[in-house]
């Protein structure tokens, strides 16, 4: 270990040493930042250095080393530095990159799944613009999961009724396998634009729940984000392939709203059409 | 394989730092730019990047030899950085005024390996790391065919037991040492910025005249400090500060580095290379 030489001053090799050790260790960056006089341990008053800032370097560090995954959210990215987050998020999870190095974790898929369920704790969801982090990367991630499935389109005998034609009550509906509901505070595709042209309007935004279904289109040429209510997404969660739809407004009904049978096989047919929902 | 030498040698060359957006950029605006610089580290880990010499020459950069370290960098890593410099042809290699390693802190089972970062730390700015310096730039120089030129560190922090300023310590080191300057333009900024001086003030004080290379980037404000940014862009005060160094030195190479953001729009770097041209093509004439 390097040691303070008869010279004036810190020693160079052992500043350095200390400096490399708090950005390879961040658990020992985080005690010193907790019980600043155990630098004395290593040769250091606590007044000799700035571990805040230091710990925010690590954080810019840590961000470096996710480049990778900048490439698979990199609009989240974009929210992240804009919103003046990146470094302090960063800097909190330097310790859990560190572990997961450790067991090696290395790919970005990989790299890319644990940053995103670090943020969904990390991150406050009452303040509007970590909401607005949380919509984007769950909108970036879904996103890229529907590019990734297959593109080739459900065979027509299995679609069952299209648009306009009269399905009967007995229909039994099946959610898609690739549908996915997300509750969010705006338009994802519009905050996604934002983002990439013109970041600064993300601060007046309104806030405002709704939901949004992400799946590939009947034909499946094209991925599609619809925006949907209340009663339609409890619909697509009760369609399990097994329920008709007497069924499905029994249960519906059950949520307080009074609907008859008949009434949901025109909204039905019309999920049918968009690829949301399938005959079983 | 292209090399620099191609290239007419009585203008300032304009390249971008090597990112996954690079070569499809290249692809899709022929003759914009003049190089790419390529980092000797992801030629390690990525040797395919190398293809992008079919395109354009390369300039060499590297993160490895930690100049200002008391550590020095393994004999395979210098064979390996000497390999490529002879394979691109580099006309210099860009290396930061900065150490990447260290001693091991604690006693134990890894006494005897030093700590090594996977990112460049400013450091000390003493008399002992000026020392130091010119004697590891000294036995550096003599393994390489090209000639080393050194990059200014961003300062983000006081480095403990300091006794100078950033830019003292550039200057002592240029004054010592017979070594050119890679001139981030971006990491003076944010030095500047975290360190509280003014840095058109302190950039007259540098011997520009060494400057080889330009590098020019984004900065991102975060709390109370300036972070190095290379998803943003360069903005005004950093093409003032440019402006500044080409009225008193013809620096053979500016560099954008943007290569942290895989989709900064074609548009958007076009301008800012349209702006460096028209920039150095200016001072070229005065």
């Amino acid at each position: 270990m390097p040691r303070n030489s008869d010279k004036v001053g810190l020693s160079a090799p052992l500043v350095h040493s200390v400096l490399a050790a708090a950005m390879t260790d961040p658990s020992l960056l985080e005690s010193w930042r907790h019980a600043p006089e155990t630098l004395g341990r290593v040769g250091l008053r606590p007044d000799a250095i700035d571990l805040n800032r230091i710990w925010r370097f690590s954080g810019l560090v840590t961000k470096v080393r996710h480049n990778d995954v900048r490439l698979t959210f990199p609009l989240t990215f974009r929210l992240l530095d804009h919103a003046d987050l990146s470094i302090a998020l960063f800097a909190e999870y330097a310790r859990v990159a560190a572990e997961l190095r450790k067991t090696g974790v290395k790919s970005r898929d990989e790299k890319a799944h644990a940053l995103y369920n670090f943020l969904e704790e990390w991150l406050d969801h009452r303040i509007r613009f970590h909401a607005f982090v949380w919509d984007l990367i769950r909108h970036e991630k879904t996103m890229n999961g529907l590019e990734s499935t297959s593109a080739i389109p459900v065979d027509t005998a299995i679609l069952g009724q299209t648009e306009g034609q009269k399905l009967s009550t007995k229909f039994t509906p099946v959610r898609a396998s690739n549908l996915i509901v997300h509750d969010m505070g705006c338009n994802p595709v519009d905050l996604a634009e934002i983002v990439r042209t013109n970041i600064a309007v993300v601060r007046s935004l309104p806030y405002k729940k709704r939901l949004f279904a992400y799946c590939r289109t009947r034909d499946a040429a094209a991925i599609q984000v619809v925006e949907i209510d209340a009663i339609t997404s409890v619909i697509i969660d009760l369609a399990n392939g097994k329920r008709s739809i007497t069924e499905l407004a029994t249960l519906v009904r059950q949520f307080g709203v009074a609907v008859d049978p008949r009434q949901l096989c025109k909204p039905v047919a019309q999920l049918v059409a968009k690829g949301m929902l399938y005959a079983s | 394989m292209r090399f620099i030498s191609e290239l007419v040698n009585n203008r300032t060359l304009l390249g971008l730092a090597y990112g996954p957006g690079v070569p499809p950029f290249i692809e899709r605006n022929p003759g914009l730019l003049d190089y790419v610089e390529l980092p000797f580290e992801l030629l390690q880990h990525d040797p395919n990047a190398a293809e992008i010499q079919k395109q354009l020459p390369v300039i060499l950069h590297c993160a490895s030899m930690s100049v200002a370290g008391f550590v020095p960098p393994s004999e395979s890593t210098l064979n390996a950085i000497a390999q490529h410099v002879e394979r691109t042809r580099t006309p210099w290699i860009g290396e930061h005024l900065a150490f990447m390693s260290a001693d091991p802190l604690e006693r134990g089972a890894a006494l005897h390996e030093p700590t090594t970062l996977t990112y460049t730390v400013c450091p000390q700015l003493s008399e002992e790391v000026l020392e130091r310096v010119c004697q590891n730039l000294k036995e550096l120089q003599m393994r390489f065919d090209a000639p080393l030129i050194v990059e200014n560190s961003p300062q983000y922090f006081s480095i403990p037991g300091s006794t100078m300023s950033i830019v003292d310590f550039s200057i002592e080191v240029h004054k010592r040492c017979n070594v050119g300057i890679l001139l981030d333009l971006t990491h003076f900024t944010i030095s500047s910025i975290n360190m509280g001086f003014d840095p058109i003030k302190e950039l007259d004080r540098l011997p520009l005249e060494r400057v080889v290379e330009i590098h020019l980037s984004g900065l991102d404000m975060q709390g109370d400090a300036a972070w190095d940014d290379h998803a943003g862009l360069a903005d005004d005060s950093m093409f003032e500060l440019a402006e500044r160094v080409f009225v008193r030195a013809q620096p053979k190479a500016l560099t954008f580095e943007y290569n942290w953001a895989p989709d900064l729009p074609d548009g958007v770097l076009i301008d800012q290379i349209a702006r460096a041209r028209k920039l150095t093509e200016h001072a070229q004439k005065l």
